[in-house]
Formats: structure tokens, C-alpha cells, sequence
């Protein structure tokens, strides 16, 4: 269990601290303005993106068709930029110092350094936003060149980078020194292997993303005369795939966490869900190929390499883990004495703790939804079938939204008591919130993914094609799917709105110290 | 306990269930490794493998030099021309804001070499009803070798965001 | 614990994971099956 430091293990650090009086933990001050912070501005930019998520769904659903073609593809860059990008890193680098500062009880190494980096941050979300809104770049979250942005957008986009790059670079330090000063004993906790899982891939993740932004730029400002787009989308997507997986390796790092706060789950085996994450760190690169499956100029051995070899030994972590996490609630509710039938321990879960159900559904959208249409994305004779349609929107709204979004979520509820030490606002409506939630976006991907299997295509404001010079008729079942996720849409938003009210309302209770562990009676 | 340090001796063998488990999903990802080579020799239908480089101009000479040759007819209030090429098996579509051009006339039963690029920004190939998509950039000539099996109108639709009249690109392909 | 799973530590995981792994091996089957009709790109 927790090794408790003694006191005078901090004597002459500058740093302050607390104990927390619900899991005896230590809590650097430092540590936890920053989390406090970054947490915070995470959850503007989900309010933001969820507002834009609102009016792009009502625009895709054909018979409320609100908005005009250029704010429709103005709000998706919009939209792919806040949720994908700023949401993610933000919550992300909250995560991060939580996991290295209070789960190890160490101190957070370059504080001034870390407000630097929530600055750069800031400053590069707040230029993406404004420039995106004032239509200066109506160019996606992918920007492919030659499609033009302000220069502007390219530098906000780097500059969140190299803040993100001083997040990691922190978060490794930290441990590092925790690991010296002999802050933890033996091993470091699995979250915060998971969370160094995430912090080395967003590296190298950052690295490529680097690579494929700065030339461009260059060419937007005129130093260099062109950008080539077969390079910039290899590029391109060894970040913005691998990105993906340091949202996964975060999720997997909290969903073990969840389990262990809502049951007491223990790893079944340490070794084996170590071992899981360091196939992410090995292989998830190359897998990200996947993306370029149907690009002209990349040899089909390349391809093919990068999307077997590589991408199933990354698949082989996500199938440990699938059987790992489950099986560890299992054993715990076993062991708590809940053994009958095969599922007895399920039924009598803590249905009623909303990080539970979070981590639950997180589970099955992810596990059964989100992972396998995009697992099978991987074969090039289906990735034929399935490029570029709203398909792939389908999967990866499964995956971020159903499956990290949620898991977010979930723990924001344990979060905002222990760390924020102000009680949750609406309790009530908390339990539902994971329900309304997690339905709303397993439909709207569900929809999403039947309507690309029948053509639809993603990032499109008319698939009706009503004012093109030569007619298109999709197949007539196509409108229902479209409704199907417009509706799923309404539901997203409304989870989405009650955890902004929730998170906001409890901002503003009182303060007082956390007496559970479990978010509704702290 | 994954949010507190483990026992000091971690490294266990895995359990008889952890074996199971893990033995069946490295089988898995064994087989689907040679289900690669399966499925490029079994199925009827594969990625595309030829690609050159080309410039934009180059490749409007080479597609505007076949409309020319083989065009029979307009269509639509922009005119977009209607090509049958009548045998020769080196096709041209050219990808651009926001239209495919020419309208093709195809005969089922034929090998073709169709010749897709953009002129201008990236598009998305995208065949319907039969859903077969491609990511097409400027400056690569994709050669896709293929031949018709089915007759019947096809639609071409974009599905790579091209700025903002992005919807309204669409272009067909009949089979006849 | 009771007798019916003496020996296994979390059989409605494994359930739930074989589960996962009909599903996608129908994905893909399923999926390359409706690929080999349309046209021939070969």
C-alpha cells in the first residue's frame, strides 16, 4: 500500500505540502496549482469544442442542416483542434504532474518552468482558436498542404507543441529526481507507468509533428517554395496518429487507476501490463502508417510492414490490457466475496460511483467499438473500403470520445474532491452523467461508422449533393444513419453540458478537505 | 493497487488464464501477419501500386491532350466533358476545386490504367456505390490498374476536404 | 469460492475477452467479404 514519507524527508525544499487525509497521500502545492490549472483550461477547451461539436452535428443532420458551408468547415478545424489537441494535452498534462508529483510523494522539479510551458500552451490554443474563428484557416486539424493557413495557425499549432514537449520533459524529471531523493520505494505505481508510457511517446509523437509544421510554415511565410504533401502527411500522421496513442496510454493509466479507487483491483499480473505498455512505446509509430494505405508514392512493402508487424504487436498491448483491467475488477469483487455465476461480480459492482460507470463504458465503447473498426482499418483491401468516409470519424469518436473523453471524465469526480478539495456540485445528476454520456456517443459513432460503410463521406456539409453540377444519390438508408447520429449528437452534448456544470458548480462550493474516497459522499 | 507502488517482487510468471490469453492474441496477430500475403492473393481487389511524380502542368498537358482526343459530348451548366476512349487502355481524370473531369465512358471486361491526380489541392477519390477510396495529391500521378466488372453508372465524389465548395465536387464513370 | 470456478481466477473476463476476439474476427472476415465482390483493382 502507500508508502508514507516521513516528514522530514522535505526539510529545506522550498516546496510546500499537505497530506491528504483520505489516502494519506502527499500533495506538493506546487503540483497542485498547476494540475488546478491545467485541468481547468482543459475543461474551457472541451466547453468550446463541445459547442462546436453541437453545431457541426446539427448541420450533418439533414433535415436541421444549421449552418452555412463556410462556418461548417470553419467549426470542424475548430472542433478537431479543441477536442483532439487542447482538451487531450491540457487534461494530459494535469495528468502527468498528478501522476509524478502526488502518487510517487515527490516534489515537482522546474516549477517556473512548468508555468512556462501552461503559457506557451495558452497562448498557442487561444492563436489557433482566434485564428481559425476570424476564417483565416479553414483547413482542418490536418492542415494538408497545399491547402492554406495564416502563418499564424502553423505558430500556435508549435508553440502548444513545444509547451506540450516542456510538460514531458518536467514529467520525466521529476520522477527522475523523486527516484533520486528515494520519494517512493521499489517500482514506480503502473499509472504512473502508463503515464511515462504516454510521456515518451508524446516525444517522439511531438518530435514528428515538429517536422511536418516547421517546414510548413516556412513555405506559408515564403522562405521555402513548396511543401511536399506525399512528406508531409507521413509526417503529419507519425504525430497525429501517435497522439492518439498517448491519449490511450493516459486512459489505460486511469482506467487502471479507477479500478483500483471504485474496487481495490490489483494488476493480475504487474509484469505482463508493463510489458503491454512497452509494446505501445516500440510499435505504435510505424502502425501509424495506416493512415497512408491508399497514398500514392510509399511502396506497398512499406506499407504493408508498418501495418502488420508493426501495428499488431501494438494491437497485442491493447488485447493485454482489454483482458488485464477486467480481469483485476473481477478478481477484487471475487475476493470481496461476489462469486456467483459468471458475472455476479459485474451485477454487484459500484454501480452507483460515477467513476465506475465512466471506466465501465469507457471499457466497452473503446474495447468493442472504437479498437476493433480500427484495428481492421489496418488491412489495406479494407482501408480501401473505408478511407476518408465517415467511417473512420466513427472509430475515432469510439476511441477518443466514448473511450478517453469518458475515462477523463470519470476521473475529473475523484479529482475535483482530493485535489480541488471542494465537494462535487448537482450530485444527483453526477450518476447519470457517464450514461448520458457514453449512449449518446456509442450512437452517434455507431451511425457514423454504418453511414461511411455505405459511402458518406467525413469533413462534408452536404451529402446530399444538392448544388453539384453532376447528381449523386447515396443509398436511401443513408438519411437514417444521418439522423441516427444527429440524435446521437444531442445526447453526447447533453453528458457533455451536465460534466461542464458539474465541474463548474463545484468550483464554486465551499472548500473543505475530502472525507471518502468515493466522490459523492467526499 | 496501480496507483501505489507494487510489491517488491513484481516480476511473477504469468498466471495459467494470463497464458491463455496472451497465447491466443499472439497467435492472432501471427496469423494476421500472413493473412496479408492471404489476402492480396485470395481477394479480387488490392491497393493501388503505381505512382509517379509529375508536375501539376505536366499533368493538365497529358489529361487536357486526351479530353481533346476522345471527347464526345458536355455536360451541366460548366460543361464537363464526356470522354470515351474507345479502347485505349491509359486513362486521365484529372482532380480539381471542385470538379472531376472528364465525365468517362467505360467498357466492362477491359484492363485500364487510370490515371488520377490533382492540380491543385489534395482530394479524395471516392467511388460510390462500391465505396472505393484513394487520397490523391498533387504532384504524384496515381496509376490505378484495373478493370470494370460491372455495368453501370458510377459516381465520383470528394471525400478529402478541398476548401470550401468541398460538397460540391462530384463526376461519374459509366460502364457500359 | 465456489466449485463451478475452482482454479480460475476471472472467468467472466475471459468470456467477455473471446467475446472481443469473435468480434473482430467477424470485422475482418466480414469485411473482406463484401471487398471481394466489388471491382477488380488487382
Amino acid at each position: 500500500m502507500a508508502a508514507v514519507a516521513t516528514p522530514n524527508v522535505f526539510s529545506g525544499s522550498r516546496n510546500e505540502y499537505r497530506v491528504c487525509p483520505v489516502t494519506t497521500l502527499k500533495v506538493d502545492a506546487a503540483a497542485e496549482r498547476l494540475i488546478i490549472w491545467n485541468a481547468v483550461t482543459a475543461i474551457v477547451a472541451l466547453t468550446l469544442g463541445g459547442t462546436y461539436a453541437l453545431l457541426i452535428g446539427l448541420t450533418r443532420w439533414p433535415d436541421v442542416h444549421l449552418l452555412s458551408a463556410p462556418w461548417f468547415y470553419r467549426l470542424l478545424t475548430a472542433h478537431g483542434m479543441n477536442m483532439l489537441v487542447f482538451w487531450m494535452v491540457f487534461f494530459e498534462a494535469a495528468g502527468l504532474y498528478f501522476g509524478a508529483c502526488i502518487l510517487l510523494n515527490a516534489r515537482l522539479v522546474g516549477v517556473k518552468l512548468a508555468w512556462v510551458a501552461y503559457a506557451l500552451m495558452l497562448v498557442g490554443a487561444v492563436m489557433v482558436n482566434y485564428i481559425i474563428l476570424a476564417g483565416e484557416a479553414d483547413v482542418m486539424f490536418s492542415a494538408y498542404p497545399p491547402l492554406e493557413a495564416s502563418p499564424l495557425f502553423y505558430i500556435g499549432y508549435i508553440l502548444f507543441a513545444v509547451g506540450a514537449i516542456l510538460v514531458c520533459c518536467i514529467f520525466i524529471a521529476t520522477i527522475l529526481v523523486a527516484k533520486k531523493e528515494r520519494r517512493y520505494e521499489g517500482s514506480m505505481p503502473l499509472a504512473v507507468f502508463g503515464l511515462l508510457t504516454a510521456a515518451i511517446i508524446a516525444l517522439f509523437t511531438l518530435a514528428s509533428g515538429a517536422i511536418a509544421l516547421i517546414p510548413t510554415l516556412l513555405w506559408r511565410l515564403g522562405i521555402i517554395p513548396a511543401m511536399d504533401p506525399g512528406f508531409y502527411r507521413v509526417t503529419f500522421w507519425g504525430f497525429g496518429h501517435s497522439a492518439q496513442q498517448v491519449n490511450l496510454s493516459a486512459m489505460i493509466a486511469i482506467w487502471y487507476s479507477i479500478a483500483t479507487l471504485t474496487v481495490g483491483a490489483k494488476p493480475v499480473n504487474e509484469k505482463l501490463s508493463r510489458f503491454a505498455f512497452v509494446f505501445y512505446i516500440l510499435f505504435i509509430n510505424l502502425g501509424s502508417m495506416h493512415h497512408l494505405l491508399v497514398d500514392p508514392g510509399l511502396a506497398s512493402v512499406t506499407k504493408f510492414f508498418n501495418t502488420s508487424y508493426a501495428m499488431y504487436l501494438a494491437v497485442l498491448g491493447s488485447l493485454i490490457h482489454a483482458y488485464s483491467i477486467p480481469a483485476a475488477i473481477e478478481s477484487a469483487m471475487r475476493a470481496k466475496g461476489y462469486n456467483k455465476g459468471l458475472f455476479g461480480w459485474l451485477l454487484n459492482a459500484p454501480w452507483k460511483e460515477p467513476g465506475f460507470v465512466s471506466l465501465i463504458l469507457s471499457m466497452a465503447i473503446f474495447g468493442f467499438i472504437g479498437g476493433p473498426t480500427g484495428v481492421v482499418l489496418g488491412a489495406g483491401q479494407l482501408n480501401l473500403l473505408a478511407h476518408n468516409t465517415w467511417r473512420i470519424t466513427g472509430h475515432f469518436h469510439a476511441t477518443v470520445v466514448g473511450g478517453t473523453t469518458l475515462a477523463f471524465m470519470g476521473f475529473t469526480y475523484y479529482v475535483i474532491p482530493l485535489v480541488f478539495r471542494r465537494p462535487l456540485f448537482a450530485k444527483p445528476i453526477v450518476i447519470w452523467q457517464p450514461w448520458v454520456y457514453g449512449i449518446g456517443v456509442a450512437t452517434m459513432s455507431i451511425a457514423m461508422t454504418l453511414a461511411g460503410t455505405f459511402g458518406a463521406p467525413r469533413r462534408h456539409w452536404d451529402v446530399t449533393f444538392t448544388n453539384a453540377i453532376i447528381p449523386v444519390q447515396l443509398p436511401s438508408l443513408m438519411n437514417l444513419f444521418l439522423t441516427l447520429a444527429g440524435i446521437g449528437t444531442l445526447l453526447a452534448v447533453t453528458g457533455g453540458i451536465m460534466y461542464v456544470v458539474i465541474c463548474v458548480g463545484s468550483l464554486f462550493m465551499p472548500k473543505r478537505e475530502a472525507r471518502s474516497l468515493s466522490p459523492l459522499e467526499a | 493497487m496501480a496507483i501505489f507502488t507494487p510489491e517488491r517482487n513484481w516480476w511473477k510468471p504469468l498466471g495459467r488464464e494470463e497464458k491463455l490469453w496472451v497465447g491466443i492474441a499472439a497467435v492472432w496477430c501471427v496469423f494476421m501477419f500472413f493473412m496479408l500475403f492471404g489476402w492480396y492473393y485470395l481477394g479480387t481487389q488490392n491497393l493501388p501500386t503505381v505512382a509517379r511524380r509529375i508536375t501539376t502542368a505536366q499533368y493538365k498537358t497529358l489529361a487536357d491532350a486526351f479530353v481533346t482526343k476522345y471527347k464526345v459530348g458536355e455536360e451541366g451548366a460548366t460543361k464537363v466533358p464526356v470522354v470515351d476512349p474507345k479502347g485505349d487502355p491509359e486513362i486521365y481524370l484529372v482532380a480539381q476545386k471542385w470538379q472531376w473531369t472528364p465525365i468517362l465512358i467505360l467498357e466492362s471486361g477491359k484492363k485500364y490504367n487510370l490515371h488520377v491526380s490533382s492540380i491543385d489541392v489534395q482530394h479524395g477519390f471516392s467511388l460510390q456505390p462500391i465505396n472505393i477510396n484513394l487520397q490523391i495529391l498533387p504532384g504524384y500521378d496515381f496509376i490505378v490498374e484495373f478493370t470494370p466488372t460491372t455495368k453501370g453508372e458510377y459516381s465520383l465524389i470528394c471525400n478529402e476536404f478541398c476548401s470550401i465548395g468541398h460538397h460540391l465536387m462530384t463526376g461519374r464513370i459509366t460502364v457500359k | 469460492m465456489e466449485k463451478k470456478h475452482s482454479g480460475w481466477e476471472a472467468p467472466g473476463t475471459m468470456v467477455l475477452v473471446f467475446l472481443l476476439f469473435i468480434w473482430i474476427a467477424f470485422l475482418y472476415f466480414g469485411n473482406w467479404v463484401t471487398l471481394s465482390q466489388a471491382w477488380g483493382m488487382r
